[in-house]
């Protein structure tokens, strides 16, 4: 009976010693991995410290609506050097893409006046309308003036894709165009405030020394 | 000495000072109060060329930054006006009074004081969502009192 409790003991010790040594050996390897930082050591941390810009794959292929994400043109790969060519850019529809968003729906549309159908980009709502608008011609003058709430929208940004196709995104909110609003409607006020007080007030003309 | 013409017809709408001759625009408000018993009040409130306000004693100071305006009133109005005058070099003993040119004596008091009116409120569009504060109302009041041989005393309004 003491043998075998001893035994049981024993194992129940070793046990617990093999858990500390191998925390502890988790501890300073993972400690001594971020003092090192190097890429070798360690243990391979769960989510990368780089992100890729590419999007997280789906889990399937099948299903949903297929990405708009244009291949990068040939002039992104990169030459033997640095110097000489020009300055290679990002792509701007995938920029734009990335501030916008997802589009609802992007389906391809002949555009009065275009040789090539233009790839529109609906993200629904009242600026889908307006992109509509502009893009058919059909605006009218108060679109211009800040009566309309177009006024306060900026034009559609037109985009050349990679494939030579024009992409075009919807009207976006503008600050700008805002406070440009307030600054009109104020001045209005001011001139008919303006105009009634002179009105109300003007008991003297010019020909009067106390005018 | 200085000579000091008011010509009206007793609406501030048409009413020209003149101070030496030439037409002065700008006033805010005009007061003079004098009389035999020696009070002589002349206070002059304007807008200069500057824009700012100055107030003078009309006789006796400098009078900076003046506006000077050409006359507005032709011959034809004019003859529908009374022309006010007075000279003086700030003494009641110096001071001539006439009235369309004709010197006047016999005079107890002289009272004009003309002030335009104030808006009510000036603050921009902010303005509008106050309430309104009473403002300046105008003024227009010349009066001259005479000393009759009978020794009676008469008021009159001098562009009456």
């Amino acid at each position: 009976m003491k043998t075998t409790a001893q035994s049981s003991l024993l194992k129940r010790w070793s046990l617990t010693a093999l858990c500390v040594v191998l925390g502890l050996a988790f501890f300073m390897t993972e400690a001594d991995a971020q003092r090192r930082g190097g890429s070798f050591g360690g243990f391979r941390r769960s989510s990368p410290s780089y992100a890729p810009s590419r999007p997280a794959a789906p889990s399937s292929s099948f299903g949903g609506s297929r990405s708009m994400t244009s291949p990068a043109p040939s002039s992104m790969q990169r030459s033997g050097s640095s110097f000489g060519g020009s300055r290679a850019m990002a792509p701007a529809a995938a920029n734009y893409q990335r501030s916008y968003g997802i589009p609802r729906q992007s389906a391809p549309m002949s555009v009065p006046g275009a040789s090539s159908p233009y790839m529109v980009h609906s993200y629904g709502g009242y600026t889908d309308g307006l992109m509509m608008g502009y893009l058919m011609g059909r605006t009218s003058a108060m679109w211009y003036t800040p009566f309309h709430p177009a006024f306060y929208y900026s034009r559609p940004t037109y985009v050349p894709g990679a494939n030579g196709a024009m992409e075009v995104y919807p009207p976006t909110f503008s600050f700008f165009r805002l406070f440009m609003g307030l600054a009109i409607f104020g001045l209005i006020i001011w001139l008919v405030v303006r105009f009634f007080r002179r009105r109300a007030g003007g008991s003297t003309d010019s020909q009067s020394s106390f005018a | 000495m200085r000579e000091l013409s008011i010509e009206s017809n007793g609406s501030l709408e048409k009413t020209a000072v003149y101070i030496n001759g030439e037409q002065i625009g700008g006033i805010h408000q005009m007061m003079l109060h004098i009389n035999e018993d020696g009070d002589f009040d002349t206070i002059f409130v304007y807008e200069g060329t500057d824009k700012q306000m100055y107030t003078k004693n009309l006789f006796a100071d400098y009078l900076d930054n003046i506006k000077k305006v050409p006359p507005t009133f032709t011959e034809e109005e004019a003859e529908f006006l009374r022309l006010l005058t007075v000279t003086s070099d700030g003494n009641l003993e110096n001071t001539l009074v006439y009235i369309n040119e004709e010197p006047q004596d016999g005079i107890v008091d002289l009272l004009v004081q003309i002030q335009r009116g104030s808006p009510a409120q000036r603050g921009g569009i902010t303005s509008m969502f106050k309430k309104a504060e009473p403002g300046e109302s105008p003024v227009f009041r010349a009066e001259i009192q005479y000393r009759n041989e009978d020794d009676s005393v008469s008021t009159e309004s001098v562009f009456g």
